[in-house]
């Protein structure tokens, strides 16, 4: 359902402090950078993580956008386009109770349709963590990951193969193009297709008769002599 | 973020289907529809349309919606698919390894057991021997073996030690006392309900509700409320549709409906597949003998046994329990929990995994007490096939949370912190003292709690709680009936000095009467 994960490096959670870093503070923030290490920026469709005892959850992207008219703005001008932070997710609350285990340690799927702006041309993102209670020695974020949207990879796949212009370093198709060509062997297209969609039939309707049910045996092939319990 | 979004809905409906397919229910519904097919008042134009409108009228509908009813209330509540398989299980790391480390436990104390006397786990038994045992089958309980040497594998107690130690590795919690510590026994950051949301949870259970349980009493004319019930759960009975049972169960069940209600709600039929089904295990105890069989024979011997109201139902307990054990069915619901059944392999096969089972084959080991699951409903059912399939599905859906360590809220971790924060909120003086004399009020409750008050309360009092777990589809009805036990008998309790004296002060609840107590709980 989702697209290809995206390649980027995820930070370790930087706690956020005031005054001397060396004395003990917990100020219950921290922030998570993420970049995305091509130099083009990357539409994001879907984010997914670990919760790791934190409580609310807010998304910083930084975007680039089309300059339409030349304005004065604080952020780094390049060129014809502007690079911003927008918000993409405001307290969001991971945990429904910040002093109590719930929703502690599950796992979560954010999709570009909740986030508050849509997240494309993204170039990094910040994920601002936060932690009310004082129960908790640590709070984070594990596994987290990042998938691009779905449709873009499959189709311009498809289209490439509809217009029969691969992609000119890709040898070992050619190759096998070339072959496919100097074989008179080989039947007709057709032929291979009409005969393996009948194969593709029977498997399917093979595999949708198959039951689950199990017929409720514990032994193998009527054995079930045993000494001891495995400990693994 | 929470609620279902379209694709975790989609996930939900892909596996209930595929459940579904696996049941009789699929193969039978294709057949009546195939029929109907067949009459000559079909036309090929509108054949999905009609055909649907047909199997609606002959009641194919009914049993569809029971059966997806049923499956929901399985697959609810679970994590999300992108999550991998053992968190879909249990979401907290910790307690998934307490789990796996109390199971190594069990494990390494029946492996002892084994070697100590020099038993197999399992064997297959010699033809003689088969033939005697299926002689007398319904007599199980005449035989004597000599089992002093086994000992069950848990108790209550043992159980309740290891829940005790249970610590967050992430919590600020010190040895020292500090305001980190709670008062109770369990020492988790659970989230657990307020009096004010059981409240509206229960709210059928208020005081201006009729209740079995109160307005069924000899005293009180039958007309005013007993009568005008039958003829309700009579009406009930005749829709055949789950949820409308379990809104009935809400209030309590008549003595005389209980049975076919209680089978209603869980989707329980036994039709002659089941019945081929319950001699086939049968056949399976026959033919093998495991160690578990001398572990349940103990139990069955040291509590239902023992017991003025359940001795005699002893025989039927052998029965039930034994092709129990054999029930491949219920690793089932090994899938929600932490838990996970133990493995062995066949012997001289170590290693190798085509040749790995689990042992027992219902992958439950039982402990001290076990058998009260059972022998309550003895009282409502007395054909063994239906009481076992009742039973079955009682203990799939709620007895299986009672003795596994996770942070469902069904679980019995968070019944305790339930009953304790309950306890400390609106009795909190009485907590103190209990505390400080050392008899933590949870040492006394969790015995109660773990057996779903089975052997405790009086038996007619037990299935009226029963009803109500049924129709509020919560263990959290155990919890709150402890607080009730304990704030119904503070006056005795604050007078007391030690542990032995407040057990002796608790030690009979026979003569307790439930939905009043309750009523007083929840709602004064």
């Amino acid at each position: 359902m989702t697209g290809k994960p995206l390649v980027c490096s995820i930070r370790n959670p930087h706690p956020i402090t005031i005054g001397d870093p060396r004395a003990e503070f917990s100020s219950g923030c921290a922030v998570v950078d993420v970049t995305f290490p091509s130099t083009k920026s990357v539409d994001i469709g879907e984010i997914t993580f670990k919760n790791n005892y934190t409580a609310l959850l807010s998304i910083k992207l930084k975007v680039r956008e089309e300059n339409e008219k030349e304005e004065e703005e604080p952020a780094e001008s390049d060129g014809e386009t502007t690079l911003t932070w927008v918000t993409g997710l405001k307290n969001v609350q991971l945990m429904p109770d910040p002093h109590c285990e719930d929703r502690a340690q599950s796992y979560y799927r954010i999709k570009r349709e909740q986030l508050l702006t849509p997240p494309d041309n993204v170039l990094s993102v910040r994920l601002v963590l936060q932690q009310p209670s004082p129960v908790w020695l640590s709070f984070g974020l594990d596994d987290i990951k990042f998938y691009s949207p779905k449709d873009e990879t499959s189709e311009l796949m498809l289209s490439e193969l509809v217009n029969g212009d691969m992609p000119a370093d890709d040898e070992a198709m050619n190759d096998i193009r070339k072959r496919v060509k100097e074989n008179k062997d080989i039947p007709p297209v057709e032929e291979i297709s009409t005969s393996l969609q009948q194969m593709w039939a029977l498997s399917e309707t093979a595999r949708i008769n198959q039951t689950e049910a199990s017929l409720g045996r514990f032994d193998v092939d009527g054995s079930y002599d045993i000494n001891l319990l495995s400990y693994t | 973020m929470d609620g279902a979004t379209d694709m975790e809905l989609s996930h939900l409906v892909d596996m209930v289907t595929r459940n579904l397919k696996a049941t009789p229910l699929y193969t039978d519904m294709r057949q009546a529809a195939a029929a109907q097919a067949q009459k000559d008042s079909f036309h090929l134009g509108d054949l999905k349309q009609s055909l649907l409108s047909a199997l609606e009228e002959s009641g194919w509908e009914r049993k569809l919606r029971n059966a997806v009813y049923r499956e929901m209330l399985i697959c609810a509540q679970r994590e999300l698919s992108i999550a991998p398989p053992e968190d879909q299980k249990e979401p907290l790391t910790y307690m998934r390894k307490a789990q796996g480390a109390w199971e190594k436990r069990i494990l390494k104390s029946l492996n002892s057991m084994c070697t100590e006397l020099s038993v197999p786990l399992a064997r297959k038994r010699p033809p003689q021997e088969q033939k005697e045992l299926l002689s007398r089958w319904t007599e199980l309980g005449t035989e004597e073996p000599d089992l002093s040497h086994f000992r069950p594998v848990y108790a209550p107690k043992d159980f309740l030690e290891v829940l005790v130690n249970l610590r967050n590795p992430n919590s600020n919690w010190t040895e020292q006392a500090s305001h980190f510590n709670l008062w109770g026994l369990v020492q988790l950051p659970l989230r657990t309900k307020t009096r004010k949301q059981l409240q509206t949870d229960f709210s059928e259970l208020s005081i201006s509700e009729p209740q079995a349980g109160v307005d069924d009493s000899p005293e009180i004319p039958v007309d005013v409320f007993a009568s005008e019930r039958t003829k309700l759960g009579r009406r009930v009975l005749e829709a055949e549709h789950s949820p409308l049972a379990q809104q009935y169960a809400k209030k309590g069940c008549p003595t005389g409906l209980r049975g076919a209600i209680w089978a209603q709600i869980l989707g329980v039929k036994v039709d002659s597949v089941d019945q081929l089904y319950y001699q086939q295990l049968k056949s399976y105890v026959i033919h093998h003998d495991l160690l578990i069989d001398s572990l349940i024979y103990k139990d069955v011997k040291l509590t239902a046994a023992n017991d003025d109201y359940y001795f005699v139902f002893e025989d039927l307990l052998h029965q039930i329990l034994l092709i129990f054990s054999r029930d491949t069915s219920v690793l089932k619901c090994f899938a929600h929990t932490s838990a996970t059944p133990a493995k062995s392999y066949i012997r001289g096969k170590l290693g190798m995994e085509e040749f790995q089972v689990t042992y027992p084959p219902s992958g439950v080991i039982p402990f001290h007490g076990f058998t009260m699951y059972a022998a309550s409903l003895c009282f409502v059912y007395d054909e063994p096939a239906r009481l076992y399939f009742v039973f079955r599905e009682m203990y799939t859906r709620y007895f299986f949370h009672l003795h596994h360590m996770s942070s469902h809220p069904q679980g019995i971790v968070s019944l305790c912190a339930l009953f304790e924060s309950l306890l400390q909120t609106h009795e909190p003086e009485l907590f103190y003292h209990l505390k400080g004399v050392g008899a933590q009020p949870l040492k006394i409750a969790f015995k109660w709690l773990m057996r779903a008050f089975a052997g405790f309360l009086g038996s007619d009092q037990l299935l009226l709680l029963w009803d109500r777990v049924l129709g509020f589809n919560s263990l959290e009805i155990l919890s709150v009936l402890a607080f009730a036990i304990f704030s119904f008998r503070r006056t005795n309790l604050l007078e007391v000095s030690s542990y032995a004296a407040a057990e002796a002060v608790l030690s009979d609840l026979t003569t307790l009467k439930l939905v009043p107590l309750l009523q007083l709980a929840l709602f004064s």
